[in-house]
């Protein structure tokens, strides 16, 4: 099986096992490049999984016919033997317009939110990272709101910004929101409710696991709710403007 | 079986806008009036402020302390529970959407009332706002207006003086339904009762209290509207006819509900239609007029016009008979009247068991008269328990009290429920008396049973023709409806009995 999962990836499976059969003879592979990644394939003679530190391959014999088919959302090879890829599905956050607009000089606190949905059928569940193009995360040309600063290494169970200052943060609802932004009712990374608008956090360029399970949760999928604030206090030297963070959101199956 | 890990990725942004600052308050709130109004009220009132941007609202405050915040463009305030015959100082600082507020207003004090003094039943004192100006309060001058629903009905009052009220009703004398009170002492109230039963008189009795403590009660009777739905089409209506030489001239005025698609007109010879299956068609439009071109020389026809709605439901049908135009007969007047040979019953039974529904509300005849609004539709409804039980027909013709040779005749029809004969007609149009005349033939026995009554039209605006009061008219005009309308019979029965005859004859073969 072959990571591209569009419709060429019957076509280039012939290529690569026949490839893979001049170089390794009776053994089917499982490997990667930059470019792929194969999960296995099946000549149809001999059989036996091997490893090396590159490459592990695992092959059957006796395999007569098999195919591929695909959607948008998964991929399945069927065999003798079959390799199956997740399911998984995020849903599309729509962009988000915080309201309302503040006033640099009187400040005040604007909110927004998206929400998406992670569908897999993985036993093994998924993970959900946020991540910023940008530091300050929020910017409109040169000019920047500062990232929310948590008091500490947790995030803050409750929205505050310093005098004379401008931050922009946000927080994740949901069933399934990592550990960091649950809460005990007064602080979070501990207990385990999730508290609404609570446990802000900022947004950084590296990813950020905002959810997560180890269990697939095909068909119905989880929502998790992405809050977002601007909270700037009186003069705090934000000049006017539209401000903008752009943000990545990433499923991945486990 | 293999597995691999798969994964998905979105991009969104997030927008923020930062707005130059509004740094201008609001104007100072002006012409801030404070006024006694009771013995634990006082109201404020002030002219609104302005603002570059908005003024979102004003915060008030009561000897120095914020008593309240109230929203824009909101000017009035009624601040109560306050102690008897003591002075109070307001001001007010209107403010913006930034939170920029505006300096303090004038000063304005006022004083609550003394302690309260005897029951009355006429009150004068200075009214609000208005010093040196006297108003009495008595029954006559608190007014009360009730908007009766099917459960439910609206009580608005009116008064010189602020006042409290004490809302009770029932549908007995004793109002021991229901209390509502009004805590707040104004000169206008509404107030909306509900839990009311519908089609049901109800007693309704309001006390008004003013802010000295002295109490005026009126008692006023309402009617709950009925919940009986008016579902059935409205007949097409001034159905008539004129007999010319190039035929038959049908002329009628749609039905100007929403729900109207078009008409159907069937055509029997020597009898009527009774159901828009029933005949020959001879038109189906959304037009107001038809000339039947297809008629034999002195033939007598009947024409009956459905009215069709969108979802294809029938009205009960309108009828008139005529005789087509003649070369052996002088003159053009072809509506004929044929001796009736069935017997004509009282009737008073059906008028007990006869009800008209206008806008829900469901109207007895009393003493034998209906007072409609003559703007808008309604419906005859004749309760299932009075007719026989065998073929009928049930026919209502109407007399135009402006146009006295002018009858309109229509069929009532069961109605989907199976509990009444039914027709609805459109609004009447005019003021005046409609003498009206319901006969329920009973084609086995030959036998008609009628009644006469009146359907008052009312509240037209504009009035056409003459009144058309006297009792010696009444009797004219329903000799001439009875007249029109025994043409009608006897077709029904002619039909009847060639039936039973022919079904003699079979069964003898």
């Amino acid at each position: 099986m072959i990571r591209l999962n569009q419709k060429k990836c019957g076509v280039r499976i012939v290529a690569i096992t026949f490839v893979l059969f001049s170089t390794y003879t009776a053994h089917a592979a499982v490997m990667q490049s930059a470019n792929y990644r194969m999960e296995s394939d099946s000549v149809n003679m001999g059989g036996g999984r091997a490893g090396s530190a590159s490459y592990s391959l695992e092959s059957t014999a006796g395999e007569v016919g098999s195919g591929v088919s695909s959607s948008t959302s998964y991929t399945l090879s069927a065999g003798y033997q079959q390799t199956l890829v997740d399911y998984l599905s995020l849903t599309a956050a729509s962009n988000v317009v915080m309201s309302p607009s503040l006033g640099g000089v009187t400040g005040g606190t604007a909110n927004g939110s998206t929400v998406v949905t992670v569908t897999t059928d993985s036993a093994a569940g998924y993970q959900l990272t946020l991540q910023a193009t940008s530091s300050p995360a929020m910017k409109s040309g040169a000019q920047a709101i500062a990232d929310y600063t948590p008091t500490g290494a947790d995030p803050d169970f409750a929205f505050s910004v310093g005098a004379n200052a401008g931050e922009f943060g946000f927080s994740p609802e949901g069933t399934d929101i990592a550990q960091r932004y649950k809460d005990n009712g007064s602080l979070c990374n501990t207990g385990s409710t999730d508290t609404s608008l609570s446990c802000w956090d900022a947004l950084t360029t590296s990813a950020r696991t905002i959810a997560s399970r180890t269990s697939g949760n095909h068909p119905n999928g989880i929502v998790t709710t992405l809050r977002f604030r601007t909270g700037l206090s009186a003069n705090s030297g934000i000049v006017n403007g539209d401000y903008y963070a752009t943000t990545t959101l990433t499923a991945v199956s486990l | 079986m293999l597995t691999a890990s798969f994964a998905h990725a979105n991009t969104f942004t997030t927008k923020q806008l930062i707005r130059v600052d509004d740094l201008i308050p609001p104007s100072i709130p002006s012409g801030v009036v404070a006024t006694g109004v009771a013995q634990t009220q006082i109201d404020i009132s002030w002219t609104a402020s302005t603002d570059n941007i908005g003024v979102v609202g004003y915060v008030l405050f009561r000897d120095g302390f914020m008593i309240a915040t109230v929203t824009a463009p909101q000017t009035t305030y009624s601040d109560a529970s306050l102690s008897a015959s003591t002075t109070y100082a307001y001001t007010l600082q209107a403010f913006d959407a930034d939170f920029n507020y505006s300096t303090s207003s004038a000063t304005a004090t006022a004083s609550t009332f003394t302690t309260a003094v005897a029951t009355t039943t006429a009150i004068t004192t200075a009214a609000n706002g208005r010093p040196g100006t006297t108003h009495t309060l008595t029954p006559e001058s608190f007014i009360i207006d009730v908007a009766p629903g099917t459960d439910r009905a609206l009580v608005n009052t009116s008064s010189p003086l602020p006042v409290q009220l004490r809302l009770m009703w029932g549908d007995t004398y004793d109002v021991s339904e229901g209390t509502i009170d009004t805590p707040l002492y104004k000169q206008k109230h509404e107030t909306l009762v509900t839990g009311l039963t519908p089609n049901t008189d109800y007693w309704l009795l309001v006390i008004a209290t003013d802010g000295q403590g002295r109490s005026i009660e009126k008692r006023v009777k309402f009617h709950t509207q009925s919940d009986i739905r008016e579902t059935i089409a409205t007949n097409p209506s001034n159905f008539e006819a004129h007999a010319l030489e190039d035929g038959i001239h049908l002329t009628w005025k749609n039905p100007t509900e929403a729900s109207f698609k078009e008409v159907r007109i069937m055509r029997k010879e020597g009898d009527i239609a009774t159901d828009p299956y029933d005949g020959v068609p001879i038109y189906e439009g959304a037009r107001e007029a038809f000339i039947d071109k297809t008629v034999a020389d002195g033939g007598i026809y009947g024409y009956t016009i459905f009215a069709r709605t969108g979802d294809g439901s029938f009205s009960s049908g309108a009828v008139l008979v005529v005789r087509a135009f003649s070369k052996q007969t002088i003159g053009d007047a072809q509506v004929v009247v044929v001796p009736h040979g069935g017997h004509i019953a009282d009737g008073k039974n059906l008028l007990d068991a006869l009800t008209i529904i206008q806008d829900g509300i469901a109207h007895d005849a009393g003493d034998g008269r209906f007072i409609l609004a003559g703007d808008r539709a309604f419906t005859l409804s004749l309760s299932i328990n009075v007719v026989p039980h065998v073929l009928k027909t049930i026919v209502v013709t109407m007399r135009d009290p402006a146009h006295l040779e002018k009858t309109f005749s229509f069929l009532l029809r069961i109605n989907a429920e199976g509990s009444a004969y039914e027709a609805r007609v459109g609004a009447l149009g005019r003021n005046g008396a409609f003498e009206t005349i319901l006969s329920v033939l009973n084609a086995e026995t030959q036998s008609i049973e009628s009644t006469a009554f009146t359907i008052e039209s009312q509240n037209i605006a504009i009035r056409y023709g003459r009144d058309h009061e006297s009792s010696g008219g009444t009797h004219r005009t329903q000799l001439v409806i009875y007249s029109s309308l025994l043409l009608i019979v006897f077709l029904i029965i002619a039909r009847f009995l060639l039936k039973r005859k022919h079904n003699e004859k079979t069964n003898k073969k």
